[in-house]
């Protein structure tokens, strides 16, 4: 018998459940446009640097999410919870886009919080 | 009616109302130039002053040279900084100055004086006028111009606009400049700390001082002051009433030990850019020796400006707000609520650093920082509109002395701390820094919020940000509120039908890359945005307790 081993999507699955509960809300698009969309959630206050940004990966199939948006966002030392917003610039219209997010500091260290695979479609063009 | 109804109806009636002078007609033709965009919008409750209407150019262009004579911030600006001059000067003469006021009253007379200009025209104060909180005093260019200020050279070439020289920016107001550290790049937080200006170039690398420096830099700008030689400012300082003064502060010779060429006044009176200079950034002719020696004079010109800056004239932490941290001062209802939003759902303090360790829970009478900056030094693409009325866009042919201030027109793109990074000034000092530009483009200096508010009277404009787009609080607090609830892929002045740009329509950002998210979307609603404007206006200084 050959061996197999899980797909990536799989795995990845697997791994978004691992992770998926140190988002307290979201992620959710917040507003998704003919050809941009952004997406929001929030985190326990990661720590690290000032700087952070805000990553979704993302594409077209499931299967093959190799697109990556990034967005800068500041850390408010002060809270106990941090919103983040990516934006996904130049998509197409009518399409849907698969993505999972996660959160880095300002020198690419992850906060180790990443969210489940999920999906949303931009509106089509009027 | 809700207020952006009423914003709405008072935007449309000003249009209309100003509308045989403010009708967009098409811009005489240069081959990369665009459209300016719609009629100005007059901000609500704005007059343009009848002396200025002579002054208004079809096109909603400006004659530069009729408001400088008519203008009346720009005749108040001048009496103001004459009074302040001749204030400084007595007191420079008094002899009872202990040396740590000698030093920030010559960084005063510096400041005030308008014959450190190459025409003898301009001081810094015209564009940092006090009363506006030391940035842009005239009403008319917040308006028209994005705030940005003519400088000391008239463009006299027929039919040319603009017909003086005027710098691509909003004027920076320099309250606490002087508290802004060197520019730094710290490895640990993977981000730029400190510097002055918009764009982070007045690194402060030499003096160690960021302030000094951006002293340093408007007196040798061709679109400011325009001297062509850093050494011309050294000479009319050595021409000044305040010479013998500023020789008594950094030692007897600083000035005039300097032996001047004789083709000096020649020289000194030709602008900075003239084709007669090429490339040479140094066209006097000096001894080894007298370079030295004015350089260093030109860097003690800087070290005074910058005391000057530190000084309680400047930077005093008299507002209301540092009473408050010290249960001197109440904040009222509103103001409360606003501070509340600042440090909480509105999230301000994540950049403008108010200096409370806690969340809002916490008593302010225990602050972490008793002197907080309200900035934490860094630098951010908050996503504002390129703003089409700058009338640097139009300075892209050769002016009577063969300077071209900006050949690309309206193709010109403000990277802000990518322009500096990227080599526009030259190569940044630290060269290690040129390879950090892309993640840095689109990037201005995170201002601090004190004396944001301040303003000479009541119904004054003021200007916000680097290119003046925004102009009063309110559109500020609206535009960090909800940029991301109204974009349109548009540029400023076609926002689309059914919309008001600045309160339902934000055009797209200028430099879409580095965007900042912590903005945008703050879900606050408008008694919100007013609550925050209120406790903006408790960070003025000059509140008596």
């Amino acid at each position: 018998m050959s061996r197999s081993f899980p797909s990536f999507g799989i795995m990845l699955a697997a791994a978004s459940l691992l992770f998926a509960g140190s988002i307290t809300d979201g992620p959710t698009v917040e507003r998704a446009t003919i050809n941009s969309a952004i997406i929001s959630w929030t985190a326990k206050n990661p720590e690290g640097t000032d700087l952070h940004y805000a990553i979704a990966h993302y594409g077209t199939s499931r299967q093959n999410l190799a697109e990556i948006a990034k967005s800068p966002t500041r850390r408010n030392r002060s809270h106990t919870e941090m919103t983040f917003r990516v934006l996904l610039p130049e998509l197409k219209p009518g399409t849907t886009y698969y993505y999972w997010v996660e959160s880095v500091q300002a020198n690419g260290n992850p906060d180790g919080v990443r969210s489940g695979v999920t999906q949303f479609t931009t509106p089509h063009r009027p | 009616m809700k207020q952006f109804v009423k914003v709405s109806v008072l935007i449309v009636c000003a249009a209309t109302i100003g509308s045989q002078f403010l009708h967009l007609r098409p811009v005489s033709a240069q081959s990369n130039q665009a459209s300016s965009g719609k009629a100005v919008i007059l901000p609500p409750g704005y007059t343009i002053p009848p002396a200025d209407m002579r002054c208004i150019l079809p096109g909603n262009k400006l004659d530069l040279q009729c408001l400088i004579v008519n203008d009346p911030d720009f005749l108040r600006v001048q009496a103001e900084e004459a009074g302040l001059e001749a204030q400084a000067l007595a007191a420079a003469q008094s002899g009872t100055l202990d040396p740590f006021h000698q030093v920030q009253t010559l960084g005063k007379l510096e400041i005030f004086d308008p014959n450190l200009a190459v025409n003898n025209n301009l001081a810094c104060s015209f564009c940092h006028d006090p009363a506006a909180g030391y940035g842009n005093g005239a009403s008319i260019l917040s308006v028209f111009t994005g705030g940005s200020n003519p400088g000391s050279v008239p463009i006299t070439v027929h039919g040319a606009y603009p017909n003086n020289r005027i710098a691509k920016r909003n004027p920076q107001s320099y309250v606490y400049a002087a508290y802004f550290p060197p520019l730094q790049y710290l490895t640990a937080q993977a981000d730029f700390y400190g510097g002055n200006f918009w764009d982070g170039r007045a690194t402060g690398y030499r003096l160690q001082n960021s302030a000094a420096e951006q002293g340093q830099d408007p007196p040798v700008d061709p679109e400011e002051m325009a001297n062509p030689d850093t050494a011309c400012v050294v000479w009319k300082l050595s021409l000044s009433k305040y010479k013998s003064f500023f020789e008594q502060v950094w030692g007897t010779g600083a000035l005039s030990s300097i032996v001047w060429p004789p083709d000096v006044s020649t020289v000194c009176s030709t602008p900075k850019g003239a084709a007669t200079f090429g490339s040479n950034p140094t066209p006097l002719a000096l001894t080894p020796e007298d370079r030295t020696r004015a350089n260093q004079a030109f860097d003690e010109f800087g070290q005074a400006i910058a005391a000057y800056e530190a000084s309680s004239d400047v930077s005093p932490f008299t507002s209301k707000f540092d009473y408050f941290l010290v249960n001197k001062a109440k904040l009222t209802p509103q103001e409360e609520r606003g501070y509340d939003l600042f440090r909480g759902k509105a999230n301000c303090n994540s950049c403008h650093l108010d200096g409370t360790a806690t969340s809002q829970a916490q008593s302010a009478a225990t602050p972490a920082n008793v002197r907080p900056m309200f900035t934490d030094f860094t630098y951010n693409n908050i996503g504002l509109p390129k703003n089409l009325n700058l009338p640097w866009y139009y300075e892209n042919t050769p002016d009577q002395f063969g300077f071209t201030g900006n050949p690309q027109g309206f193709d010109f793109v403000d990277f802000g701390m990518g322009l500096f990074l990227n080599g526009y000034y030259g190569p940044p000092p630290n060269s290690s820094w040129a390879a950090l530009y892309p993640q840095f483009q689109g990037k201005f200096q995170t201002s601090t919020v004190r004396d944001a508010a301040k303003v000479p009277y009541p119904g004054f404009v003021k200007a916000f940000m680097h290119n003046g787009y925004l102009t009063s609080l309110k559109e500020v607090v609206h535009f960090y509120n909800t940029r991301d609830v109204f974009p349109y892929p548009v540029q400023s002045g076609s926002c689309p039908s059914g919309t008001v740009e600045k309160v339902t329509c934000w055009p797209m950002p200028e430099v879409s890359a580095n965007l900042n998210t912590t903005i945008g979307n703050l879900k606050l609603n408008d008694g919100e945005e007013n609550d925050l404007v209120a406790f903006l206006q408790t960070l003025v200084d000059g509140f008596q307790p």
